[in-house]
């Protein structure tokens, strides 16, 4: 059996049981819609904010430090991928008072590099104490903004993709249950006519996957109205928020679809939850079930 | 020479018995017609014969292979080349064609597009449906739609073809003609035959007839002629058409 064959057999089935098939794409496609559309909004919002943020520092990253070792300070500076920096007459007067000589001040060309400084990751490492060492950022807060979208991402976003991949391979299992049984007759049909148990599965999997690939298309068009309205409702008074906090940047319109890694794995998790679904039930396609349903016919 | 034989077979659905201890043989290339009262057991047994459902205890012998006993790969092995299906109401998949549903088979046992065509065209001019391969089911009448199911049967030219009701819902024009097919065919390229039917008409053709009532099955050989013919058929085996 060829793919074109296989396909045109697993179609059939997506044209036999054409309404339900259009309410799983609808139902999973709505379900991963809208957190496809929360992703892409955040990473726009993220990417906007990150934008105003770099360009009042014309993309660099000052942070200052304190700590009882300042040699330590300094290393760590170095590590990162960091310079110690001093700072000009002008800086001075925007942040408006006298920096105390221990103070160290660091300047990052990476956002990710200063991340990893800020984050102090390597307190055990190098034993020290992350409550003393403090670490301000100065002129913009690439670091907030940063550490903020990235704590949304953990605390909220993650946990209810995993939940909804679960629904929808609820709802996937469930669809495919339903179309086992009422396939019986036509399980039966192709292991008569020498469709092997193999070649069975692949026509119910090869189903599967257009109802996912529908879906995703379906979740992917939908998040993109849903974050086409959100940019449209928002875009006003994000610019007034945005030119207010980062004066000196210069303004553009702000457009909230981002897109980032995560919604990779959100489409690649409405993909997993095909073979989840189809091992839920493939228990269903053993001879002895069909011929307990060909009895119940 | 006996193609199928059934030994001691019991069948029990729960509480319910529906066959106690059946002995049964089927000569190759005999047309072979199950009788009996609706619900009396027909289609199990030649659910049973085809391996569709599993008898309680007994054993199934199709063509020296035990029925029960058929690994994954041999049962579809056993489909593709031992047994022909025709399910009651002409089961065709109503999005193919009837060229598609004939084929369908062949491409589930990996035959070249361009063979399991010409074998279906064959087959399709030889059940006079040539004209009618490229409408789908719902377009042509009960009696085409019959026929191709026998040409479906028949693609990879099994050595048994087991039919259920298969005149069912035909008048009795297109009944005689697909009893008559199924004969012809019996004759041309030796295939056994064994119809589940209630209809008197298809004992005309019958050289055994087996009858099931009340989970016995007793079996007899039938008129004269169609055992003669049954003989010309046997000694006559023509594979290819």
């Amino acid at each position: 059996m060829t793919f074109k064959e296989l396909f045109r057999l697993s179609h059939r089935e997506f044209t036999v049981y054409k309404t339900r098939s259009r309410a799983t794409i609808v139902t999973i496609g709505i379900l991963f819609g809208v957190l496809l559309a929360a992703l892409l909004i955040f990473q726009g919002l993220e990417n906007t904010t990150l934008k105003y943020a770099k360009d009042a520092t014309n993309g660099e990253v000052y942070l200052a430090s304190s700590y009882d070792k300042a040699s330590l300070v300094s290393d760590r500076i170095q590590k990162f991928g960091g310079v110690v920096a001093t700072l000009n007459d002008e800086q001075k007067a925007e942040i408006g008072e006298e920096i105390p000589e221990s103070v160290i001040i660091a300047k990052f060309s990476s956002l990710d590099k200063a991340y990893e400084y800020y984050s102090k990751s390597d307190k055990k490492d190098l034993h020290y104490n992350s409550d003393d060492y403090q670490i301000v950022e100065l002129f913009s807060n690439q670091i907030g903004v940063y550490k903020y979208f990235r704590d949304k991402n953990k605390d909220f976003i993650r946990p209810i993709s995993l939940v909804l991949v679960a629904v929808s391979a609820f709802i996937l299992a469930f669809t495919m249950a339903h179309l086992i049984a009422s396939s019986t007759k036509t399980f039966v049909l192709y292991r008569s006519i020498g469709a092997s148990k193999g070649q069975l599965l692949l026509i119910y999997f090869a189903y599967l996957l257009e109802l996912c690939v529908w879906a995703a298309i379906f979740a992917i068009a939908l998040a993109l109205v849903l974050a086409g309205i959100a940019t449209a409702v928002c875009w006003k008074q994000l610019l007034i928020q945005l030119a207010t906090i980062y004066p000196s940047a210069p303004n553009f319109w702000p457009i909230l679809i981002g897109v980032n890694l995560q919604c990779v794995e959100v489409i690649l998790c409405m993909f997993l939850a095909a073979p989840v679904s189809f091992l839920l039930c493939l228990d269903q396609f053993s001879s002895k079930k069909i011929a307990q349903k060909l009895k119940g016919d | 020479m006996e193609i199928i034989q059934l030994q001691n077979i019991k069948k029990h659905y729960g509480e319910k018995v529906v066959f106690q201890d059946v002995n049964l043989n089927i000569s190759a290339g005999f047309f072979t017609v199950l009788r009996g009262e609706s619900g009396a057991g027909k289609s199990t047994l030649l659910n049973l014969i085809g391996g569709l459902e599993m008898p309680t205890s007994g054993q199934i012998i199709v063509d020296g292979k035990d029925v029960g006993n058929l690994t994954a790969k041999d049962r579809t092995n056993f489909y593709r080349h031992e047994i022909g299906i025709i399910f009651q109401g002409s089961y065709l998949q109503p999005q193919f064609t009837l060229l598609e549903n004939i084929t369908l088979p062949g491409v589930f046992a990996g035959m070249p597009e361009a063979e399991r065509k010409t074998r279906a065209e064959q087959l399709a001019q030889m059940l006079g449906i040539s004209d009618n391969l490229k409408y789908l089911p719902k377009e042509v009448s009960g009696g085409q739609a019959e026929r191709a199911c026998i040409a479906r049967a028949l693609l990879l030219s099994p050595k048994i073809i087991l039919a259920d009701e298969p005149t069912s819902n035909l008048d009795e024009d297109n009944a005689k003609t697909v009893l008559e097919i199924l004969n012809y065919v019996r004759q041309q390229m030796g295939v056994t035959i064994i119809i589940a039917s209630h209809s008197r008409d298809v004992l005309e053709f019958a050289t055994q007839v087996v009858t099931v009532r009340g989970g016995i099955v007793t079996s007899e050989l039938s008129n004269t002629a169609a055992m003669q013919d049954n003989q010309k058929a046997t000694n006559d085996v023509q594979r290819t058409i």
